[in-house]
């Protein structure tokens, strides 16, 4: 990629994220010095040691933020590059007509006539509710064992068990450009949403939460507290230790959840993306 | 004994992102289901969400919980038929 390209309105995107996310990053890790604040984990260990409802949650995203984050970045990097070592040439550039050629390649593709019984009928169903699984994990994380990283997962295995069954032409057939957003977007929601927690902490990735209905004071007052009876209060972050009522709220965790899901997917769809249309003769650049 | 305060956990949230989410992700299926394997697939999610049951510390029937033994995992079924809409939507999907 050139320089001219990141010229116009993704240009400027590009550098404001890379500006906010490089200030904060850099300043949280100055005033770590003797300075850090402890997390929320001990309070949800203190509230639920039985039930461990938000654990692993807290864990990740509270006091391992930053290592989460590079981890999924190296999922993602992993990507990139198995897209560009075992896939050359699919890494289309702008003006190239990539996708179709790529996609009319003579299919390996199992014809459902040829097919076991068991795949024949339960193949298809078994891909939408591992995809609806993956998408239950990924609501639950606040309150469970679940998460974002095995949303991904269990998303891609999805993907890969079409793909296997079907072959390319495949009934869950991601197309190239939106597994790339959903990575993109999926990392850079992850890495920006550190931003909340560093304007009112000073501190990156840290978990902060907001009281959503009463931050619109022009409703009439039944209707939030009818939305608050039905939605709840899922960015709020609370913590209510009162004999015979606990509970705790997750802040943004739940976004978070959902931002590294995304970028899960992108990421390993990619890399089996790669592997499955394989090699490609056209030399990058080229225009086909 | 612990009680988990219900209100401001929120039973309808996680249901409605799951939608959204399959939706979503469903738009990314191809080709055409025919009815007698949405059918299945709609009757494998219900037994599904009962098996996986409601998320926890949810206590009412919007979060899915019919009783204390049975209950049902809403944004499983939600997300199952987001995805199916959301396949549906998309150019060339739907039914046969």
């Amino acid at each position: 990629m050139e320089i001219k390209e990141l010229r116009g309105l993704r240009g400027v995107v590009a550098a404001v994220a890379l500006l906010i996310i490089f200030v904060g990053v850099i300043s949280s890790f100055i005033q770590l010095e003797g300075n850090v604040a402890r997390g929320i984990s001990e309070e949800y260990n203190k509230l639920a040691y039985r039930m461990a409802p938000n654990n692993l949650a807290s864990w990740l995203y509270d006091y391992r933020g930053f290592d989460t984050l590079i981890e999924t970045g190296v999922i993602y990097v992993g990507a990139v590059v198995s897209v560009m070592v075992i896939g050359r040439g699919l890494v289309g550039l702008k003006g190239m007509r990539e996708e179709e050629e790529v996609a009319a390649a003579p299919p390996i593709a199992l014809k459902t006539e040829t097919m076991p019984v068991l795949l024949k009928y339960f193949a298809l169903p078994v891909v939408i509710l591992l995809l609806a699984y993956g998408l239950l994990v990924v609501t639950s994380a606040s309150t469970s064992g679940g998460g974002g990283f095995q949303c991904g997962v269990i998303i891609s295995s999805a993907y890969l068990l079409s793909v296997v069954a079907y072959g390319r032409r495949s009934p869950l057939n991601m197309r190239k450009k939106a597994l790339v957003a959903f990575g993109a977007l999926g990392w850079g929601l992850y890495t920006l949403i550190g931003l909340p927690g560093y304007l009112t902490t000073n501190f990156w990735q840290y978990n902060v939460g907001a009281d959503l209905w009463s931050g619109l004071p022009s409703f009439p007052a039944a209707v939030p507290e009818a939305f608050r009876q039905i939605f709840g209060e899922p960015f709020k972050l609370a913590l209510h230790l009162e004999e015979g009522v606990y509970y705790a709220t997750s802040g943004i965790l739940p976004i978070i959840n959902v931002a590294e899901a995304f970028n899960v997917i992108g990421a390993i769809c990619l890399i089996f993306f790669a592997f499955v249309y394989g090699w490609s003769d056209s030399a990058e650049g080229v225009e086909k | 004994m612990i009680v988990i305060f219900p209100e401001v956990l929120g039973e309808v949230t996680p249901t409605l992102v799951a939608f959204v989410l399959g939706v979503i992700l469903g738009t990314q299926m191809e080709g055409k289901i025919s009815s007698r394997t949405t059918a299945l697939v709609l009757f494998m999610g219900l037994l599904a969400s009962i098996l996986f049951e409601a998320p926890i510390h949810f206590w009412s029937v919007l979060g899915g919980v019919l009783t204390e033994q049975i209950s049902f995992a809403f944004p499983f079924i939600s997300a199952t038929i987001g995805i199916l809409l959301g396949k549906s939507i998309k150019k060339g999907g739907g039914s046969e």
